[in-house]
């Protein structure tokens, strides 16, 4: 978790040209664009936590077509209130999160060509954004889970 | 499939290699079709999916997650068209987007088919799957 912060704010600092890659989201071994030409500046943290959203979404919608046979699907069910899948919850909500507000960073980019040169506000601002609302959420995933425990 | 702009005019030369700047569509070049459709599936999907996830594991507590809480959900049929259309549209946008960082890894023309291939198969199974369910489940 801390690795998101630590390497976006890498970002911040770094001001090179971002290198995107071809159809993609991700700015890893992509060539350089071209001199004078800066579209929306890509995230490495964009990619991997849209990845992680799509495992979740892939997962979620697999179990989904088992609901039919309905004991099955409630002990899967129950496996979700346990700490560890919990654990897990905080980590889909916290890339849906980060996903999210970075694609809205994009999309304004894209929309309004100026805002990007305000795209080093508009990362502290996807941070701040993905931090404010995951921590509240990670308290109320986890907190039933102690509650029950220390009952 | 790419996220990137094409050029309209190829003219004698060959076709210059996108790189996702957005500047170029000024210069002469259009939008590939996937461009717009990652850009339309984005903004409905900056709505769908927290509202999911949210509405999924936050508002609710995880421990009570099962066969019951989408009886529940699924009584009111709007939650079934968005769950469903949650599940196309981020499968479309997932798809493109994995294809696109994917595919720039290798190298090859057959690698790339094959990376396009193996996504959209497993995403097209899982997500007719998922459809089918959540559009044909018995709530009785």
């Amino acid at each position: 978790m801390d690795d998101l912060g630590t390497d976006t704010d890498r970002d911040l600092v770094d001001t090179s040209p971002p290198t995107p890659v071809e159809g993609g989201d991700d700015v890893v071994g992509a060539p350089e664009p071209e001199e004078g030409v800066e579209g929306p500046s890509r995230s490495r943290w964009g990619a991997i936590s849209g990845a992680v959203v799509l495992l979740y979404l892939v997962v979620w919608a697999a179990g989904l077509s088992h609901i039919a046979s309905r004991a099955t699907f409630n002990r899967w069910g129950d496996a979700m209130g346990s700490l560890a899948a919990r654990l897990v919850i905080c980590g889909v909500v916290l890339a849906t999160l980060f996903h999210t507000f970075d694609g809205l960073r994009r999309l304004l980019a894209d929309a309004v060509p100026r805002t990007r040169a305000r795209d080093v506000q508009l990362r502290a601002w996807v941070l701040f954004g993905t931090w404010a609302v995951a921590l509240p959420c990670f308290a109320v995933i986890v907190w039933p889970w102690v509650a029950e425990t220390t009952r | 499939m790419t996220t990137a702009e094409v050029p309209v005019d190829a003219g004698a030369e060959p076709p210059t290699p996108p790189t996702g700047n957005d500047d170029v569509a000024a210069a002469g070049t259009a939008r590939s079709w996937s461009w717009h459709i990652m850009q339309l599936s984005s903004w409905i999907l900056l709505v769908l999916l927290p509202l999911h996830v949210l509405g999924t594991w936050v508002f609710h507590d995880p421990g009570h997650f099962g066969v019951a809480f989408y009886v529940d959900r699924w009584h009111d049929g709007a939650w079934r068209l968005l769950d469903g259309l949650l599940v196309v549209l981020a499968f479309v946008h997932g798809g493109i987007g994995l294809n696109g960082v994917l595919t720039g890894r290798v190298r090859g023309s057959a690698a790339s088919a094959a990376i396009t291939i193996a996504i959209a198969v497993v995403l097209a199974v899982v997500g007719l799957l998922a459809v089918s369910t959540i559009g044909g489940f018995d709530l009785s």
